[in-house]
């Protein structure tokens, strides 16, 4: 498992993706309140509002406080801004008037999605393979240096939406973490076949010598060809390439 | 029988997608205390007069449906005649007259008929053997479901015959557990004042990063699957 050293980085800047919160998480749950065993300490509270569904029976909702890990992408967190930002630049504003005015606004980019860490002992499975970051669904987490974070596993088969300004932020994470986040999270939602087809052979015209899972870019398959080229056969979602201006903090807030 | 129930939400509808599949379904998150100024997504619930549409029985003349909804309506919710007249805002002898073919209803005192009965179903489903207390449960403004089915405004009947009073709206259980929980020690650094909100920073970012070109899902095209075995839910 990944050292607490190689798995946090230092508490600051603005929110990202992996960012470890103390928030709340919520789960709609059926009317005989089934609760699976591994979210049962998740949600401590079950609210029932009558009349809420279409039919006019009872909603009811699982929820409670949870330590939860960011999982929308850094773009996500900043996409409101950017696109008021450049309306502004669009009607005349200057760079300056349209970041700041763009800032103001607290109705950009309130919510993202986050997914609440549980205690592995909760999760019926080989605690091994759980830890060890081979099982899909799930990210371990090394006990925090300060303590404030125990080890425990991100459950990605659960997320939420959450208000930016309904939240305190407990951790940040390395850039090699969040790598494992993205890489876990399309495991989970979108890509589940890993394994190529030689059938690329008969398209390429080429015989594959190797086929290379580059740890340091894992969505990305590389297919190593005779003539000694090589093919990138799926595109690492990658941080997208800088702008040419960073980091516009709020008027009298260091960013 | 149709009940035009609307779920007033704007602007996305209650729906999801998940693994390709389109599911009604109501979705959930939280929110900040200071809320969304523009969210007016949960305004309220209500079944509105104007989508309401209930087909009329199947065979029969409109006397032997009036006889078949007011015998239904007061096996199951103990409603007298006088109260059922009360409800389509007519007296008790245009109720007998209409049930022996002797006068006709109008469409609306007959469309009214049809909601009380679907309402008596309903409540009785949910609610067996409570359907006359909450139909005659005074609101404020003194209005029962009653008086606001003879106004035409089954919406409302809906609403107040669904809230009667001891019956609560909204009620929460809170869950004991024995184990600290994951964010023990968080919260009490919470407490302490020693965590705090990220500060707000913004990257520039060009355009093209928040578009997309669906032709290139094809890279994620999936050979198919073996037939599921899981033959549904319970």
């Amino acid at each position: 498992m990944i050292t607490p050293e190689d798995f946090y980085s230092p508490t600051e800047g603005p929110l990202k993706q992996g960012d470890i919160l103390l928030a709340g998480v919520s789960r709609l749950v059926a009317e005989d309140r089934f609760c699976p065993a591994q979210w049962d300490a998740v949600e401590e509270h079950v609210v029932t509002v009558e009349l809420a569904k279409a039919d006019g029976s009872a909603l009811r909702v699982g929820l409670g406080p949870a330590l939860v890990m960011v999982t929308s992408h850094d773009c996500h967190l900043d996409k409101g801004w950017n696109r008021r930002r450049r309306e502004l630049l669009d009607q005349g504003l200057s760079e300056h008037e349209a970041a700041e005015e763009a800032e103001h606004d607290m109705s950009l980019d309130r919510t993202f999605l986050a997914s609440p860490l549980i205690d592995p002992d909760e999760l019926n499975v080989e605690r091994g393979n759980l830890m060890a970051g081979r099982m899909v669904g799930y990210l371990p987490v090394p006990a925090s240096l300060d303590g404030l974070v125990p080890e425990s596993v991100v459950d990605l088969t659960y997320r939420c939406t959450l208000d930016r300004l309904d939240m305190v932020r407990v951790g940040c994470v390395s850039n090699g973490v969040r790598a494992q986040l993205r890489y876990a999270l399309a495991r989970l939602d979108s890509l589940r076949a890993t394994q190529l087809g030689f059938e690329a052979e008969a398209v390429l015209g080429q015989s594959i010598t190797n086929v290379e899972f580059p740890t340091r870019n894992p969505l990305l398959v590389r297919i190593h060809l005779e003539n000694g080229t090589s093919v990138d056969l799926l595109q690492h979602p990658a941080e997208p390439a800088e702008a040419p201006s960073r980091s516009v903090a709020p008027p009298g807030r260091d960013a | 029988m149709t009940e035009a129930l609307v779920l007033r939400r704007s602007p996305q509808p209650a729906t999801f997608l998940v693994a390709g599949g389109m599911l009604l379904a109501p979705i959930t998150g939280t929110s900040s205390t200071l809320g969304s100024p523009s969210d007016t997504r949960y305004s309220g619930l209500s079944m509105t007069q104007a989508g309401y549409a209930v087909a009329p029985l199947p065979t029969g003349s409109v006397a032997d449906e009036v006889s078949a909804l007011q015998e239904q309506i007061r096996s199951r919710a103990s409603l007298t005649r006088q109260q059922i007249a009360r409800a389509l805002g007519v007296d008790r002898r245009s109720l007998s007259a209409w049930a022996s073919g002797s006068t006709r209803p109008g469409l609306r005192r007959l469309d009214a008929l049809r909601f009380l009965a679907q309402l008596v179903r309903d409540l009785d489903a949910r609610h067996p053997g409570r359907v006359h207390e909450l139909l005659l449960a005074v609101h404020s403004g003194n209005r029962d479901a009653l008086s606001m089915i003879a106004e035409g405004r089954f919406d409302v009947a809906w609403r107040l015959a669904k809230t009667a009073k001891g019956r609560p709206v909204i009620s929460i259980t809170r869950i004991t557990r024995t184990k600290p929980p994951v964010y023990a020690a968080a919260a009490r650094a919470l407490r302490e004042g020693r965590l705090d909100r990220p500060v707000p920073s913004r990257t520039v970012r060009n355009q093209d990063v928040y578009e997309m070109d669906l032709a290139e899902a094809l890279l994620f095209e999936e050979e198919p699957q073996e037939e599921p075995r899981r033959s549904g839910y319970r």
